[in-house]
């Protein structure tokens, strides 16, 4: 990854993957992503809430079962 | 052999790392990005195809409800692919994974409800309460049809999961009766795979109709929201 300019007047951070990505998605997307989709990213949050909670639960009861082994069933 | 039947629908691995984000990326190589204004034919089929469902599916919604047109025709698009890619022997489909759907469904059916509250509130709160509801009856429809509301993500969800891991597994089941009627009994053996190919086909309407039905209802929502 080429990092700094191979001009020797200029000396700034390049990255010509990050550009392309800029000008091929970012640019054409940004109504969308700022505007549009505003209630889509909150939902996305809400969603990461819950998956949060739904592995929490789950590593807290593994975490209860394996303290506390349960006698043989019968 | 498979352990048990439901070993095929397990998130697959390669050399130990898990596989599945490449395969949910993957139905997006197959989809062509025309860059000229006249295309080859395959490019034209592909645009004619989606300017089709697009007309189809947004001719309906206002201006609001149109900026999600993005949205939406990529949803189909994805979910069409994925399930009829996953057709395919000893292929991995991600819409048979209750996560994968509840993570589609739970964003866009929040940010149809969001979109209703937040530039029609009177009008989504209104949805609450049908029209004509006696008075004495107003508090348990209220609870009924906030109930109503709550569950549309996760029925959306379980739709397509039940639906595509459904056929899957039949698909599975009558194969494997072939397999195994094969060297006893040829010609139910035969008969088990008529029907497997009349599965198959009906497999293939049903990764698309479901495909259709996930977009069409969130498409709803969205109208009823804007």
């Amino acid at each position: 990854m080429k990092l700094y300019g191979t001009r020797g007047d200029i000396s700034h951070f390049q990255c010509p993957m990050l550009q392309s990505f800029i000008k091929n998605v970012w640019i054409p997307m940004k109504p969308y992503y700022t505007k549009v989709y505003q209630e889509i990213w909150i939902g996305m949050g809400l969603m990461g809430f819950i998956v949060y909670k739904i592995r929490a639960a789950d590593k807290r009861s593994k975490a209860l079962k394996a303290s506390a082994p349960a006698p043989g069933h019968h | 052999m498979n352990e048990n039947l439901f070993t095929p629908f397990s998130a697959p691995t390669i050399l130990n790392q898990p596989a599945t984000i490449p395969i949910i990326l993957f139905p997006t190589l197959l989809i062509l990005t025309p860059k000229h204004p006249i295309n080859n034919r395959l490019a034209t089929i592909q645009q004619n195809l989606t300017r089709f469902t697009l007309k189809q599916m947004m001719m309906t919604h206002n201006a609001k409800g149109q900026t999600w047109s993005l949205m939406l025709t990529s949803l189909i698009t994805f979910t069409a692919t994925t399930n009829l890619l996953g057709l395919m022997p000893y292929s991995f489909t991600p819409t048979t994974q209750l996560s994968m759907n509840l993570a589609m469904a739970i964003p866009l059916w929040a940010g149809t409800v969001m979109v209703g509250l937040r530039f029609k509130t009177k009008n989504s709160l209104a949805h609450l309460l049908p029209q004509g509801t006696p008075t004495p009856l107003i508090p348990m429809l209220v609870a009924i049809e906030t109930i109503s509301l709550l569950i549309q993500p996760v029925a959306l969800a379980v739709r397509l999961t039940a639906n595509i891991t459904a056929g899957h597994l039949l698909m599975h089941l009558i194969g494997n009766t072939v397999l195994a009627l094969s060297t006893t009994n040829l010609s139910m053996a035969l008969l088990a795979s008529t029907l497997l190919v009349l599965l198959t086909i009906l497999e293939i309407a049903v990764a698309l109709i479901q495909a259709y039905v996930f977009t069409l209802l969130i498409s709803l929502y969205l109208r009823n929201n804007t």
